[in-house]
């Protein structure tokens, strides 16, 4: 139990933050989340401290689920319709209003990459081996590099005029 | 010399070198290459760039806390308030005696129900029936016709409580539903082997296997909310002899 706990209290952040970014939508996320850990409890890896299981898991459950790609896509032009879903810190009403409106952006481009590689590119900001993200994506360590190298060039292009008012 | 556009290095190496990723063979051809190359070193540059942008997007305006990404709406959440329709108060503007008229209606008919007692008891009987029926009708929408209404129940508890929620019967449809604010964590303990110990994100739903089972939960004291809810065909037993403090449990059945 202690173990389970400490995994929880170790991961959940980070995963949260990989599913909200992946799927678009927070309650997907948390979802996905929770049974992440449910399946932790009922059929343990191996390696119980497997990060990277996890994260497998959780990129499989999301998959699973009936989400298929178009699914996602919806979810994610739902996620990027309506920002707001997305907790706010405290922040002025006007503020607020730019937020969505950048989360709306970022949520969009997102979007437009293949699940694949949205997923091999998230996975990478969360700090995984491409051996990892190959295993997660099914694909080879070598491909890792193109896919993810393809969606970052992507992703920057389609944020390109935002990036310019964030700077 | 300028390398074919055969030799230039591809993508995929150039992200390997930049995660740290490439093998030492790769990482010494792609030096000498970039050497010569002033092609490949502007790709490897607009690469870097590129990943140093999404990163920063991605961190500074989609990240949000965990806790407050599984946050469940409050029960406490205060109801917004109602907006009055515009219709409305056009209408009220181009009406402006329509407020008189009515109370002066209100009163004349008050007047004849105290006069005439029949007319008043058949008012009131018709009162007591549409009264009666509305949330009826209102059940009937909204329950499956090949099922029987499914039962929930909503218990409210203290931080630092323990209680305990049994399915007494085989319920297909069962759920347990446990919600908190923030992230605490809290423990299930169940009876059923398939589910021994459960640790509770901010919110987790357990399907009940058709067979009787025991939860047992324990809030952890730094909770300020936790929510249960038991959905199945037949209402589960919460047993409250577990409370350790004075929990406040409220049981609406719908």
């Amino acid at each position: 139990m202690a173990d389970l706990d400490a995994l929880y209290r170790l991961h959940a952040s980070a995963l949260l933050r990989y599913l909200i970014r992946l799927t678009g939508d927070p309650e997907v996320a948390a979802d996905a989340l929770q049974e992440t850990f449910v399946r932790l409890v009922e059929r343990p890896p191996m390696d119980l401290q497997s990060r990277a299981w996890l994260f497998t898991v959780a990129t499989n459950l999301v998959r699973e689920e009936g989400r298929t790609a178009a699914r996602r896509r919806g979810l994610l032009d739902r996620g990027a319709a309506d920002a707001s879903v997305i907790p706010r810190s405290e922040a002025a009403p006007d503020d607020l209003l730019v937020i969505d409106e950048r989360r709306r952006v970022v949520l969009a481009a997102l979007a437009t990459l293949s699940t694949r590689d949205r997923t091999a590119l998230l996975m990478r900001e969360e700090g995984f081996t491409h051996e990892e993200i190959a295993a997660a994506v099914d694909t080879t360590t070598k491909s890792v590099g193109t896919i993810i190298a393809r969606a970052l060039r992507k992703l920057a292009a389609a944020l390109e005029p935002f990036l310019r008012e964030l700077a | 010399m300028m390398p074919s556009r055969s030799d230039h290095v591809d993508d995929g190496v150039l992200l390997r070198w930049i995660d740290g990723e490439a093998s030492d063979l790769e990482r010494r051809a792609m030096e000498v290459h970039l050497a010569e190359c002033a092609d490949c070193t502007r790709q490897l540059s607009a690469l870097q760039a590129a990943a140093q942008s999404v990163h920063r997007v991605l961190t500074r305006v989609l990240d949000v806390e965990a806790p407050a990404a599984t946050r469940l709406a409050s029960p406490h959440r205060p109801v917004p308030a109602r907006r009055e329709q515009p219709h409305a108060r056009a209408s009220a503007r181009r009406s402006p005696g329509r407020g008189w008229r009515i109370a002066a209606s209100l009163v004349l008919l008050l007047g004849v129900l105290a006069a005439v007692p029949e007319l008043r008891a058949l008012v009131l009987d018709t009162w007591r029936a549409l009264t009666v029926l509305g949330p009826s009708v209102e059940a009937v929408r909204t329950v499956p016709a090949t099922s029987e209404p499914e039962m929930r129940s909503i218990v409210e508890v203290t931080p630092g409580d323990s209680f305990r929620v049994t399915f007494e019967a085989a319920q297909p449809a069962g759920s347990l539903t446990v919600s908190a604010h923030d992230s605490a964590t809290a423990i299930i303990l169940s009876s059923d082997p398939h589910t021994s110990v459960m640790v509770l994100p901010s919110r987790v739903r357990i399907a009940n296997r058709g067979s009787r089972a025991d939860y047992q939960i324990i809030v952890p004291p730094t909770l300020d909310y936790l929510g249960v809810g038991v959905a199945g065909r037949r209402l589960p037993s919460v047993t409250t002899g577990e409370l350790r403090t004075a929990g406040r449990i409220v049981i609406p059945l719908q």
